[in-house]
């Protein structure tokens, strides 16, 4: 089995398909930086202004309701909510005035005073409407998870020192920009795509170049040489995809700063309370994920080139087992609570480590649990089409 | 031995071979001739179980094909022709691939000599000739070290001096006790080497006794119509 594995690993090394894999790898995780090429880094003038428009919004509120001659009693209590709310971003204003000299911890500690003063007044009453701070390019969670999320990120912020940069950030350095590309960037399944097109060409190589009849004289059993396939196939899109992640990663870090592994994503496991998750964790995590992801699809793509060995129809095959992952698929009713025992319910890695997803799962590592268990129920399926075929 | 019982092949309903027994001894070389398009060529992918035949048809020193299939393929030999060589590889790579699947102890180094293929070894199959090909896969055979050797048209491609070449390897392995099927169009070959000659002919397998005679005549009386 091992000659079987070597010839076969050089065989598809060789191929030029590892090249645009790899290539097509880093031009979709490049995609922001490109966009992002010549632009000034305006980040922390951003940040700014996002404070600066939710500031004025809550300006142009309070003198609403100070030229209203009556006012009932509880005009008069949104009033005084209002100016306490006002009073809160006069100093975040003030102290992120000072743009990128601003001093990290002074502009964390009156964050982190605001996020706190949000989430009594939400735990207090959830329909007070509070004025938040929009980020550019993120969505506003009015709930009170999303108040105490805001709490645990400016607290390890500023106990870790840590400046924040928002998702849409210009310029991010290279640690936080990977991980918001994988996270909100490039969808999980164009990532997986693109792995799905290497495998079925990788799995009708020998029907392709017509050598699939020395394949099947060889005197070991097919399944073995299957087996070996699967083996091949890890080999190889790992250190691609591990060499795209590093290539993207060294090209940021070169022009934008390396960035901190410990930079906090925060998430909840109960819907209640907040934790941290720091991008070394993601990213591991993100790692683990995929990889699973892509042997049940090279498994998936070993069964049905028995069936269908071209190109086409295994990509097909695969591309459509991919599309049952998306949210509007998995998230349907008629799936219902069968949906967490699904491979396609975790394909949508972001979504699934940061616990966002919209359908039932069995959690990060139970989502690893399926995904193997249906990489070895097609195996096992896989030996029985290959003994059968062999006693025929 | 190899022993072919009722064997019985039809593609798309068209017949190509009715009922075929034979048996192949060991130390034999059995010549296959026929015109083109008439199944020498499907007749060596039935042997090998490339093509589905009924159970018990195949059996080789014993072994059935279809109860113990990787036994059975252990003691054979067969690559149809050099397109099926992997054209990024080297010949050291599929030589040595040859030596470690077939568990093979033919020196690999002795076998490059004596068929004069030290200059493109470490070449690559897609820079080959074709009768450099055809040296590829004769090595491949030998070094397989496989006891049965179904060998289709080796002589295409190759200049006299190889032809001879090869002739000569094949009564080496013949008298090494390889059993051997070889196809060919090559009728004074065949004649010089074989010691048995199937001719193909309405899904039959004429079976003639190698006595000297000259296979030319014999091919021309049976596959040639009155007055061609």
């Amino acid at each position: 089995m091992l000659a079987q594995y070597q010839i076969d690993l050089k065989r598809h090394f060789l191929s030029a398909t590892n090249i645009v894999v790899y290539a097509a790898l880093v031009i979709l995780m490049l995609g922001t930086f490109f966009a992002q090429t010549g632009k000034p880094n305006t980040t922390q003038a951003g940040l700014y202004s996002d404070y600066a428009a939710s500031g004025d919004a809550l300006s142009n509120e309070i003198i609403a309701l100070r030229k209203q001659k009556y006012r009932t009693a509880s005009e008069n209590e949104r009033l005084a909510q209002k100016v306490k709310e006002r009073s809160y971003f006069d100093q975040i204003i003030m102290t992120a005035s000072a743009g990128p000299a601003t001093d990290v911890d002074q502009l964390n500690t009156v964050l982190l005073n605001y996020a706190k003063y949000t989430q009594r007044v939400t735990a207090a009453d959830p329909h007070i409407r509070l004025q938040l701070i929009k980020y550019t390019g993120e969505s506003l969670d009015r709930s009170l998870l999303g108040r105490t999320k805001e709490v645990t990120f400016y607290n390890y912020l500023l106990k870790h020192h840590i400046r924040e940069i928002p998702v849409g950030a210009i310029h991010a350095p290279a640690t936080n920009y990977l991980t918001y590309a994988f996270l909100y960037h490039i969808s999980p399944f164009l990532i997986i795509a693109v792995f799905l097109v290497a495998m079925a060409e990788l799995f009708t190589l020998d029907k392709r170049e017509e050598n699939i009849n020395f394949t099947n004289i060889l005197p070991i059993s097919k399944f073995k040489v299957l087996l070996t396939r699967v083996l091949v196939s890890l080999t190889l899109y790992i250190p691609i995809f591990l060499a795209a992640v590093l290539s993207v990663f060294v090209v940021t870090g070169l022009h934008n700063g390396w960035g901190a592994w410990d930079y906090p994503l925060v998430y909840s496991l109960d819907g209640k309370h907040a934790l941290i998750m720091t991008l070394a964790q993601f990213m591991l995590r993100f790692i683990g994920l995929i990889f699973t992801i892509l042997l049940f699809f090279i498994v998936l793509n070993t069964a049905t080139s028995l069936f269908w060995p071209t190109i086409g129809t295994n990509f097909i095959i695969a591309g459509a087992v991919l599309l049952t992952g998306l949210p509007a698929v998995i998230a349907q009713s008629a799936v219902g609570s069968i949906a967490k025992f699904l491979p396609s319910a975790y394909f949508n890695y972001a979504a699934l480590i940061l616990h966002q997803t919209s359908w039932p799962t069995l959690g990060y590592f139970g989502g690893i649990a399926v995904l193997l268990s249906w990489a070895i129920f097609l195996l096992i399926g896989t030996f029985g089409v290959v003994h059968h075929r062999q006693l025929l | 031995m190899l022993t072919v019982t009722d064997l019985s092949f039809s593609f798309k309903h068209h017949p190509i071979f009715d009922h075929l027994n034979f048996s192949i001894h060991d130390g034999e070389l059995v010549g296959l001739v026929a015109p083109n398009g008439t199944g020498k060529t499907t007749l060596l992918r039935l042997l090998c179980g490339l093509l589905l035949t009924a159970a018990d048809t195949l059996v080789l020193n014993d072994i059935k094909l279809y109860q113990h299939r990787t036994k059975y393929l252990k003691q054979l030999f067969f690559l149809e022709n050099s397109n099926q060589l992997y054209s990024e590889l080297t010949v050291a790579d599929h030589l040595t691939y040859v030596k470690a699947m077939w568990r093979s102890q033919i020196d690999i180094a002795s076998v490059i000599d004596e068929l004069e293929m030290r200059d493109y070894y470490k070449k690559k199959i897609k820079t080959l000739s074709l009768g450099m090909k055809q040296h590829v896969l004769l090595a491949m055979y030998i070094i397989s070290d496989a006891q049965t050797l179904f060998i289709d048209e080796p002589l295409n491609g190759l200049d006299p001096t190889s032809i001879q070449q090869f002739e000569h390897i094949f009564l080496q392995l013949k008298n090494a006790g390889k059993s051997m099927v070889i196809s060919s169009h090559q009728m004074d070959s065949v004649g010089r080497v074989s010691d048995r000659v199937f001719f193909l002919k309405d899904q039959q397998i004429i079976d003639v006794k190698n006595t000297g005679q000259d296979m030319l005549t014999i091919y021309n009386q049976t596959f040639l119509k009155a007055g061609d």
